[in-house]
């Protein structure tokens, strides 16, 4: 039996074991980065292969490797020195990053020119649901942490959320979706008008929808000196150049057209689809009537892509039933939106999001400053200038300068800007991270050891053992 | 020995007259161009290059001409130019969608602009681009089209060349509201507002682009009153110093031509530098900019280099004493042009030169000559310094041969490399461990000549091979992992992630695991002087992927900043080729090996 055990530590400690550990680990990595281009997404390649059971098990005999082969060596001389440094380096690299990865905070914080930041979002995603009965208080009902990357959902296997009442199912979920957006018939009297317009001029030739709320409410579409508003307006504003559009019946609408230069000189008619209103402004801007739905709403669905772009998002369906036996109702959900439910006693609201951990101090951007490389409008460098609710005086956080208060550290990683080319927000990164002077340590150990280890053989390596050459053919 | 020395300056010296020309003077007037302002010179090289994908346009004639008569043409004589075979197109499949020729390498832009197709395609470009996706082989092939036909055009209208700084604005108040931008934020794009209103521009003006350090240059159709005068003589003075293409005497003497381009030059950079001083480069930096360019060191270095490791090679064949010495002349010769070409480069950037991956190669070549003349002064091997000075070779002379694939060009940086202490440490460290590996690399494949030729693993030869593999293997460990570390210690300092499993710390990863286990499994015993050999060509193909592979293949991650495309193809050859040698060299020893064993 003592034996026996003293052959597992053989094992355990045995140099064969750390080549293939070793070699794994390479292998496993590498797999990690062709995920990782494969799907054009860091989280996916941390979820499928470094973050995963299979890695944490390949570490995990690495670390055993690791002590195994050092309590094989015990009692150490002085030409273990080395050795030893940079395996309790290893170790200790590990640790600290456990510590980071289990302890720590690691998220992003979006802030708007003169806003105030007040939480971090990090990467967990959670489903809440929240309800109310006079569609103005709410209460939270529920929230939970859901991972459906891991763990995606199907239609045979939704994942299921308990109501007091009905029934809240995912059905689908995708990691990277196109967003589709369908203003179609509604087939209810409560919901406003859709129009699908183009307007014209020598300058523009730009098609576009308009969705009016609700019969007794307006939509407003923005061309600069001009505006359509579709729907009864309260008041024009007399300085621009306005198209009024109003539902008169099922297929006709009635439109007045305002002119800034001539406030009293209005122009009425009526259009149906297909036809087309001369502005007499504007470069005579044409506005033509491409499609009219008298009661419309908008619809969107989620097409799966391949790959993650900047224009995809997560997104999931969700399957509402208000009560058994009820006709149940699909619905998309992107992350970080939410979801409107009705039923005969509540409204109810779906969030799927990001955590938000909330801070006690707020960040206020005061200033963001870009700098640019002559001529171009490529930054070459920007820095944010904020101020801390509970610090005295102006902060700046640029790149590789970053802010540090009560154990966060806040980081200048991208910004915002409108097309003008104006800085809007300033993103940042945000982390707090008890493991850092542990990995700190274990690096300087790794590189003091190694390099002892290096010196020290060059030193008894002047004269080789006659075991350090092994003959190769019998 | 004398007769070296002698025979490297005539040589030098040579390189210096070849080009001079009556049109020198103008390679010096200063334009801002991409960022940053370098003499006529380079953007005329940077232009042809882009264009025509070379610095030298080869007529009809079959003559050679320089960029900067060119690309100064294309503006002064665009009827002409419109309808010569000047814009290189290699894809085959753009090719195929514009319905022209396959064999033909070069089209004229006046066929192209006539092209019908061409609209197509830029359309099929800009809804690609707005997918957001990564433009593959063919869009890529588009998008160089778009904008060889965009500078080709600008050049033509001298949009392209921006001359003269503009004058300095009174200074404004920095948070006044800056009177060129829209109305709101976030507002949608104005609709002109009647004909006699332009349409809005394209390029906002920037409140800081309207006047001071950073402000965009006049370009040469923007110039007013004295300037344009100014600028049209110096056009005029330029067109006398172009040599005559030989049917006609020329108009005039080119001595003559000369002293007046320098005159006309020196009249307008002194009335663009007086409209706004600051602004304006100096003489230096341009000189030395004009210099670095025509002067080429890293081409004079691989030359030098190519020499001496054939003097090397021979003297250690012949044991000739004399012969080693003149490959250390050499070898040494061509460091110094090495560095000089480095500290050119590194004045002009105001940065360690390792920001893209043209550079990096340089700097590669130099850290395996580095490595080899200490390890050869150690070691007195003669093959050591033959295997840096055949890899420094390989390194400069593919960065001179693939200016497509690795940009020479001076590029601004991204703002987050902006860190000169970081970026030295960090990226030095880590590219000096591939110069090691690389010269583990170049012993690995010669040693494995020797195993070819019959020698045994054991016998003497391989095992002072084998010895310094090792040794070049253990430095570029502990580099390779420091430099990780310290990436890691930057990330965590700008971004607060120390480790992110990024692609390329991922692979400075891999590559180390590589090692390490080598280095274990010597250990073991399973790696053996053969091993060593062996694996010091396989494990590089680690470092490769690393290097290349994250920016050319993978294409993801952070380091996006360095990715470019292109060479797959070249690099997987020599990967493959390579790994059949070493094959072959396994197959031939354990053939005999087992031989010897039956026969014994």
């Amino acid at each position: 039996m003592a034996k026996k055990d003293f052959n597992l530590l053989k094992f355990l400690a045995s140099l064969k074991l750390a080549v293939i550990v070793i070699v794994a680990l390479g292998a496993m990595t590498a797999w990690g980065t062709f995920v990782e281009a494969r799907y054009n997404d860091a989280e996916a390649a941390s979820k499928i292969v470094y973050n995963s059971p299979l890695m944490y098990a390949l570490m995990a005999v690495f670390a055993i490797n690791l002590i195994a082969v050092m309590v094989d060596r015990w009692p150490w001389r002085e030409r273990h020195i080395g050795f030893v440094l940079a395996h309790i380096g290893l170790l200790l690299l590990m640790l600290g990053a456990g510590l980071t990865k289990w302890t720590g905070v690691d998220g992003s914080m979006t802030i708007g020119l003169g806003e105030q930041g007040k939480q971090i979002i990090v990467g967990e995603t959670d489903l809440t649901l929240y309800s109310s009965l006079d569609a103005s208080r709410y209460t939270k009902i529920d929230d939970r942490e859901v991972d459906f990357f891991r763990n995606p959902p199907t239609e045979q296997k939704p994942y299921v959320l308990m109501m007091p009442q009905g029934s809240l199912k995912v059905l689908k979920y995708y990691p990277y979706a196109l967003r589709d957006q369908k203003i179609v018939e509604s087939g209810d009297e409560k919901t406003g008008a859709g129009l699908r317009f183009q307007i014209q001029n020598q300058f523009v030739n730009q098609t576009e929808w308009l969705l009016q709320p609700s019969p007794q409410r307006f939509a407003t579409k923005d061309f600069g000196p001009a505006q359509l508003i579709l729907g009864p307006a309260d008041q024009v504003d007399p300085a621009r150049n306005s198209i009024v559009i109003i539902p008169k019946s099922e297929t006709e609408l009635s439109y007045e057209v305002h002119s800034a230069r001539d406030p009293k000189n209005v122009k009425k008619g009526v259009v149906k689809a297909g036809d087309t209103i001369q502005t007499g402004w504007m470069g005579a801007l044409v506005v033509r009537v491409l499609k009219y739905i008298p009661h419309a709403k908008e619809q969107v669905t989620f097409a799966e892509t391949e790959s993650s772009t900047p224009l995809t998002s997560a997104a999931i369906l969700v399957e509402y039933q208000q009560s058994e036996g009820a006709k149940p109702s699909q619905h998309w959900i992107a992350v970080n939106s939410m979801l409107k439910l009705f039923s005969d006693q509540a409204v109810y609201i779906l969030a799927y999001a990001n955590r938000r951990l909330p801070l006690d101090f707020n960040i206020k951007l005061e200033k963001f400053n870009v700098g640019r490389y002559q001529g171009t409008m490529t930054a070459s460098s920007y820095e944010s200038l904020v101020n801390v609710s509970d610090k005295v005086g102006t902060q700046t956080i640029s790149m590789n300068e970053p802010l540090k208060h009560r154990g966060f550290t806040f980081y200048q990683s991208s910004f915002q800007e409108d097309e003008q080319g104006r800085p809007t927000a300033s993103v940042f990164s945000v982390n707090r991270d008890p493991g850092r002077w542990v990995k700190y340590l274990g690096c300087l150990l790794i590189v003091f050891g190694s390099i002892h280890l290096f010196y020290f053989k060059r030193k008894t390596r002047v004269k080789p053992s006659p075991a350090a050459e092994y003959p190769v053919a019998p | 020995m004398k007769h070296i020395f002698v025979a490297l300056f005539i040589l030098l010296g040579f390189a210096n007259v070849a080009h001079a020309a009556a049109t020198d003077p103008l390679k010096y007037l200063p334009v801002q161009d991409g960022g940053r302002t370098k003499p006529l010179e380079t953007l005329a090289r940077e232009t042809l290059q882009l264009v025509y994908g070379k610095q030298s346009y080869r007529g009809p004639d079959g003559k050679s001409r320089p960029a900067l008569e060119i690309v100064m043409t294309w503006m002064l004589v665009p009827t002409y130019w419109d309808t010569q075979k000047i814009v290189e197109i290699n894809h085959r499949g753009l090719k195929d969608s514009l319905n022209l020729n396959h064999d033909d390498k070069y089209f004229t832009p006046a066929e192209l602009f006539a092209n019908t197709r061409l609209v197509l395609v830029m359309q099929e470009l800009a809804s690609f681009r707005e997918t957001k996706k990564k433009l593959d082989p063919y869009m890529q092939a588009a998008q160089r089209l778009e904008s060889q036909l965009a500078t080709y055009s600008a050049a033509k209208q001298g949009q392209a060349f921006h001359v003269a700084p503009p004058k300095p604005l009174a200074p404004a108040q920095p948070d006044a509201p800056n009177p060129h931008a829209g109305t709101a934020t976030g507002a949608p794009k104005p609709i002109a507002a009647g004909e006699n209103v332009a349409p809005p521009p394209t390029m906002p003006m920037m409140p800081m682009m309207a006047g001071g350090a950073s402000a965009r240059w006049l370009a040469a159709n923007e110039l007013e009153g004295e300037l344009k005068d100014s600028f049209a003589a110096m056009a005029r003075a330029f067109v006398h110093a172009l040599p005559s293409d030989g049917t006609q005497a020329p108009a005039t003497d080119p001595v003559q031509a000369k002293a007046d381009l320098q005159k006309a030059v020196d009249d307008f950079k002194a009335k663009a530098q007086a409209q706004n001083p600051d602004a304006y480069p100096s003489e230096t930096s341009i000189s030395v900019e004009v210099h670095y360019d025509s002067f080429h060191p890293f081409m004079w270095a691989w030359i030098c280099y190519l020499l001496a490791a054939v003097l090397i090679a021979v003297a250690w064949q012949t044991s000739r004493g004399a012969l080693m010495k003149a490959g250390w002349l050499f070898a040494v010769s061509a460091f110094v042009l090495h560095v000089y070409g480095f500290g050119l480069r590194v004045y002009l950037t105001g940065r360690p030169p390792v920001s893209n991956m043209y550079e990096s190669v340089v700097w590669v070549s130099f850290g395996v000559m580095v490595f080899a003349m200490i390890f050869e002064i150690l070691n007195k091997k003669k093959f050591i310094l033959l295997a840096g000075c055949a890899i420094a070779t390989l390194c400069l002379i593919v960065g001179d041969l693939a200016p497509t694939i690795l940009d020479q060009s001076i590029q601004p940086l991204q703002p987050v490399l902006r860190s000169n202490m970081w970026l030295t440490v960090h990226v030095l460290t880590i590219t000096l461990s591939y110069s090691a590996f690389f010269l583990a690399w170049g012993l690995g494949n010669i040693g494995l000549f020797f195993i070819l030729r019959g020698e045994k693993p054991t016998d003497e030869r391989p095992r002072t091979f084998s010895h310094s593999i090792y040794r070049a293997v253990q430095v570029g460990v502990v580099l390779l992992a420091a430099g990780t570390i310290l990436g890691g210690v930057w990330a965590d300092y700008s971004w607060g992630r120390f480790w992110g499993w990024d692609p390329k710390e991922t692979w400075a990863f891999i590559a180390l695991m590589g090692y390490l286990a080598v280095l274990h499994a010597r250990l073991t015993g399973w790696c053996q002087n053969f091993g060593m050999m062996a694996f010091a060509v396989i494990a590089f193909n680690l470092v490769l992927m690393a290097w290349y592979g994250v920016n050319f293949v993978l294409g993801a991650g952070l380091h996006a900043y360095g990715f470019g495309a292109g060479g797959v193809e070249y690099v997987g050859a020599f990967v493959a080729l390579d790994l059949i040698y070493v094959g072959y060299v396994t197959y031939v020893k354990t053939e005999r090996e087992r031989l010897a064993a039956t026969s014994a």
